[in-house]
């Protein structure tokens, strides 16, 4: 049972607004879906078998990328050739 | 690029996002076709909105390899498809631009997520088309508005340029109205690309040849199971006889991981979304923040309102599965399962050259029926299996019910999408009469 409380915390994790129709509505949603994932639950005896999977890296040297006005044509603001962000603190 | 395809197309069913008039074409093998690209596929110059409010305004700098490789071969690029937002829905519906509709019956959806270019391709406004198929959206909208379309094998089509959802699950893939042309579109897309780390320089080189005669079909039983509408069942085991009347062996087999594959999907993907989509900040693309605000309060109302709904609860289940007390029991089981799924193909296909089924378990549904997410969730239960197991399928209009194009879904191993193309094609010619 997802409580509208619980659906709070995790759309405080996730960086999300909700409004308080969705907060009741999510929790009756989620509260299902969730149910529904329970049959993973009964999943036993195997392993995520990643043999024969390697990683390929490439070597880490400089390449040709975007030109800077390029990379800011779609900034909504920015300052000095930098993106402008909220402030963090 | 000196010559100029004129494309006034009369879009009744509100198939495409973005359309260009002029549109400037070149030489090779797609010389002068109009062609339409699903639009969470990077185009230079061209607006790319992933069907997403988040993203108004938001033109590409670069273009994705398989942009680079279709307007390489002279394709005439006419538009951008609608689409259900980031690729999430099975309706087309979840749009910030509104649904599109079935053009077999406009009081029906088109199928998702890649809906805009299944209508354009069934509506004739486009031969061939490019989706995105990360749990069926490419086969489920072919089958619903009866053409092809096709999810090639996993690391064969470069994602460099898509706009990523769920990577491990995700891939581009052609839709058509024939396999010739899905073939063809195939080769011009499956160019090695360096800049994918999961692609393999194995190009998809192959001129389809109607083979189906001595291939040992399986079909497993679970395909057929009690989500699938009976009429629909009966439409694709009539196709799946005439195959045998082709030559080929069937053989009714079990895929026991059945059980698990949708959960486990919609973990994996709901989770890998939810570190995708962090990047939608306002700050970089797409509407401002609210510089004025902390970065916490003015990221969170961007997402609030910039997101639908359907991708905020995508985003919010993964951030719960992949946290602190969660993991264990939500995304290590996901992902236990989904070795099941791959051990049962591997398994299946050591027995049998392909598989068969239905693509969908019902045929088209009305606008406006699916209201629950967790039963349109359930409708994918037939074609996730291949995303989770990074093999080909494809789907292929194999009939009606009441009037509704019903798909016949063929999957075979790991990069032998010669074969899947070849039992198709096979299928086309002989199968359909």
């Amino acid at each position: 049972m997802v409580t509208e409380k619980d659906v709070i915390s995790v759309a405080s994790l996730a960086d999300i607004t909700l409004t308080r129709e969705e907060e009741a509505l999510f929790a009756h949603q989620f509260t299902t879906i969730l149910r529904y994932f329970d049959v993973l639950d009964t999943v036993s005896g195997v392993e995520y078998d990643n043999t024969g999977e390697v990683n390929i890296l490439r070597e880490d040297d400089v390449q040709e990328s975007l030109p800077r006005e390029l990379v800011l044509s779609n900034v909504p603001s920015s300052e000095d050739g930098y993106f402008k962000a909220p402030r963090v603190m | 690029m000196d010559q100029v395809f004129r494309f006034e197309p009369k879009d009744r069913y509100n198939a495409f996002i973005t359309t260009r008039n002029d549109v400037p074409f070149g030489e090779g093998s797609l010389s002068g076709i109009p062609l339409a690209v699903k639009d969470n596929i990077s185009t230079a110059g061209i607006p790319t909105t992933c069907g997403s409010a988040i993203l108004e305004g938001y033109i590409p700098p670069y273009d994705a390899h398989v942009i680079s490789c279709i307007l390489r071969e002279g394709c005439a690029l006419v538009g951008k498809t609608n689409m259900d937002e980031f690729g999430m829905g099975t309706t087309t519906e979840n749009s910030a631009f509104g649904p599109t509709l079935n053009p077999a019956d406009i009081s029906r959806v088109p199928g998702g997520s890649s809906g805009g270019s299944a209508a354009a391709v069934a509506a004739g406004m486009v031969p061939i088309a490019l989706g995105t198929d990360t749990g069926g959206s490419i086969r489920c909208p072919s089958a619903f508005c009866g053409i092809v379309g096709m999810k090639p094998t996993y690391g064969r089509v470069s994602r460099y340029g898509l706009v990523a959802y769920a990577n491990s699950l995700e891939l581009i893939g052609p839709m058509a109205r024939s396999v010739q042309d899905v073939s063809l579109l195939l080769k011009v897309i499956s160019a090695y690309d360096p800049r994918d780390a999961t692609m393999t320089d194995r190009p998809y080189l192959h001129t389809p040849a109607a083979k189906v005669a001595g291939c040992r079909i399986g079909v497993p039983e679970e395909f057929f199971g009690s989500g699938v509408d009976p009429k629909v069942a009966s439409v694709v085991w009539d196709a799946i006889e005439r195959l045998e009347g082709m030559g080929a062996e069937i053989v009714t087999c079990r895929m026991p991981s059945m059980a698990y594959a949708l959960a486990a999907y919609y973990v994996i993907c709901m989770s890998e979304a939810s570190s995708n989509l962090a990047r939608f900040d306002g700050v970089r693309y797409g509407p401002p923040a609210d510089t004025r605000k902390t970065w916490h309060e003015s990221y969170s109302d961007r997402r609030g309102t910039g997101f639908g709904a359907e991708v905020r609860r995508r985003i919010m289940l993964g951030t719960f599965a992949l946290s602190s007390g969660y993991y264990g029991k939500y995304y290590a089981k996901a992902q236990a399962a989904r070795q099941m799924v791959r051990d049962d193909f591997q398994r299946l296909f050591s027995e049998v050259d392909l598989l068969a089924g239905p693509t969908m378990p019902t045929v088209a549904f009305r606008l406006g029926e699916k209201t629950d997410p967790l039963s349109m969730y359930l409708s994918d239960i037939l074609t996730v299996p291949a995303n989770l197991a990074g093999i080909p399928a494809i789907s292929i209009p194999c009939g009606e019910v009441e009037g509704m194009p019903v798909g016949l879904q063929i999957m075979g191993p790991r990069f032998h999408d010669e074969n899947v193309i070849d039992a198709a094609f096979a299928y086309e010619l002989e199968g359909r009469s």
